[in-house]
């Protein structure tokens, strides 16, 4: 069963269509949600939780209408939206209470002090909220979209403000909830490249249409990977060589960074190629890698393929 | 369970109101009653009994009661309630209530938490403000009965009409200050146009001259009657609104 089940949904804003006959189907797990600004990420998780009306189309959630049932949906649901909008005149601890005894949470004190040592919030928790840093809120955002530990957490851009450390601190938090307790996300982010690390699933988005939806291992395989980064020695050489190979559809030489960037037809046979070179000229590679993430690369195959241009 | 979610979103919206300076209304009220207070029952008996009560008590006296006392508090109320109210379209505007309608809570219990203590916080303020002077004022012992419940009942219903003004704005505009100049604009305006239709007979049935009234215990009842239907039927609207259009 999909906790999130989605199909041809519409929403206008006026003249804009944010939604284009939107398809998701979002099940247990970690989920990305990504897409380009604008694409109707956000305005489809507002639809999922009933604070947005669609036009037309069908979306349940947890088997239920949001727009009318969402206060039953929300039970199971905790959500950190995008831009942290927190009530900036509570004391960080004070309002954690409040929202557990939203949640109805038996000890709500406990399952408080819980969370704030997850998200590493302990040490600002008597600070009031308008006083803390971009990221000490996205932090207290946090804590308050996991208290009570919910079957599903709806993460808005969760790595916008976090430092290195801390996204690394939170992705590694997202696969210990989902690990140890079972809990499924769904996470809405530009950061390609972090969240390749947590995602099972990934749904892209684009112009208000689902475009690529799968787990992560198939879209690799839907939208090979084929633009490839050459950090080598003696650049020229390799470019002269590279070039003139059938399996190398183009190329470009960063002279700067001594690197070639290659967009190839097959990896395998690229691969043969590059050895054969390096023996027979006797030359140095550093290293052959994907030139972008594996999401990212997926991305922007399904976006090019969509838009007709090359990303 | 229902209840203890209840309060504590009771709670969570009083935090959000009692940011404002409660104490301070209620004292800057509470000397300005004693004031007005102390003029009408010692400075209008000294008068009366000097001069048989006619010309100063007419003109300064009676005028200042008048005008000043029921003129101001009613601005004040207004001004009060202009601004808790738009607090609400700010919680609209910056993400707030996207966020609170995010927790476990239907729409419509949102709305009665929301509107109800945003209603009775200076409803409250207002009466403790205005009654904790009398006993220090008035000569005479007070007896609580019928007069007191028709105050209390008229006074009641005119805050819930500038409330229900003031509530119709900020969810019509859904940004703070746009609402809250709104509110203030309407109501001062509708304070100034009355003024000028003081001699209609009708005037006692216009907001704000029946609101002015009945803070001076002058109004009727049924004279509040239109201005509290007016004030239902905005209520109602706001929570139709609010309840199955409003979109975050």
């Amino acid at each position: 069963m999909y906790l999130l089940n989605i199909r041809d949904l519409y929403k206008s804003f006026g003249r804009i269509r944010a939604l284009n006959g939107i398809n998701l189907q979002v099940g247990r797990g970690v989920t990305g949600l990504i897409g380009p600004n604008g694409a109707g990420k956000t305005t489809t998780i507002k639809i999922a939780l009933g604070l947005l009306k669609a036009d037309k189309g069908f979306i349940e959630f947890f088997g239920l209408n949001p727009w009318t049932m969402g206060h039953r949906i929300k039970k199971k649901v905790g959500v950190l939206h995008e831009g942290v909008p927190l009530p900036e005149y509570l004391v960080v601890e004070d309002y954690l209470k409040y929202v557990a005894f939203f949640r109805e949470l038996k000890e709500p004190k406990e399952a408080v002090r819980e969370v704030l040592k997850l998200v590493g919030a302990e040490r600002f928790k008597h600070r009031r909220i308008g006083e803390l840093s971009a990221g000490m809120r996205q932090r207290v955002g946090l804590a308050q979209a996991l208290l009570g530990f919910p079957e599903l957490v709806i993460l808005d851009e969760p790595l916008a403000y976090l430092d290195p450390g801390g996204r690394s601190e939170l992705l590694d938090l997202i696969e210990s909830l989902h690990r140890d307790r079972g809990m499924s996300f769904l996470i809405l982010s530009h950061i390609l490249a972090e969240l390749e690390r947590v995602c099972d699933r990934a749904a892209i988005i684009f112009r208000g249409k689902v475009i690529a939806e799968g787990s992560v291992r198939e879209l690799a395989k839907k939208y090979q990977v084929t633009e490839y980064a050459l950090d080598v020695f003696n650049p020229d050489l390799w470019f002269k060589y590279l070039k003139d190979l059938e399996v190398v559809e183009d190329i470009r030489l960063d002279t700067s960074k001594g690197r070639l960037y290659v967009k190839i037809s097959d990896i395998r046979a690229f691969e043969r190629e590059v050895h054969k070179i390096a023996l027979k000229y006797d030359l140095y590679l550093i290293s052959l890698r994907p030139r972008y993430g594996l999401l990212e690369q997926i991305y922007r195959k399904a976006v090019g393929d969509v838009s007709g241009e090359a990303q | 369970m229902l209840v203890g979610k209840l309060s504590s979103l009771v709670r969570f919206e009083l935090s959000r109101l009692l940011r404002f300076p409660v104490l301070e209304v209620i004292v800057v009220l509470a000397v300005f009653n004693s004031f007005t207070a102390y003029m009408s029952f010692y400075l209008m008996g000294t008068y009366t009994d000097k001069t048989g009560g006619s010309f100063i008590y007419l003109i300064v006296l009676d005028g200042l009661r008048r005008t000043f006392y029921a003129m101001i508090n009613y601005l004040f109320i207004s001004f009060i309630y202009a601004t808790l109210t738009s607090s609400i379209a700010h919680a609209i505007s910056s993400g707030l209530m996207k966020n609170l309608l995010s927790f476990p809570y239907r729409r419509s219990e949102v709305f009665i938490v929301e509107s109800s203590v945003t209603f009775m916080v200076p409803f409250i303020i207002y009466l403790t403000a205005h009654l904790l002077p009398f006993p220090f004022f008035y000569p005479y012992p007070v007896q609580i009965g019928f007069g007191w419940l028709k105050w209390f009942l008229t006074v009641f219903l005119s805050f819930l009409y500038i409330f229900s003004i003031c509530l119709t704005i900020s969810l019509a505009f859904k940004t703070p200050i746009p609402s809250f100049i709104s509110s203030v604009s309407i109501l001062y305006a509708m304070s100034f146009i009355t003024a000028g239709l003081r001699r209609n007979p009708l005037v006692n049935f216009i907001p704000p001259y029946c609101f002015i009234n009945s803070i001076l215990g002058h109004a009727h009842v049924y004279h509040l009657i239109p201005s509290s239907l007016l004030a239902i039927a905005l209520i109602a609207i706001c929570y139709i609104y609010f309840t199955r259009w409003l979109e975050l």
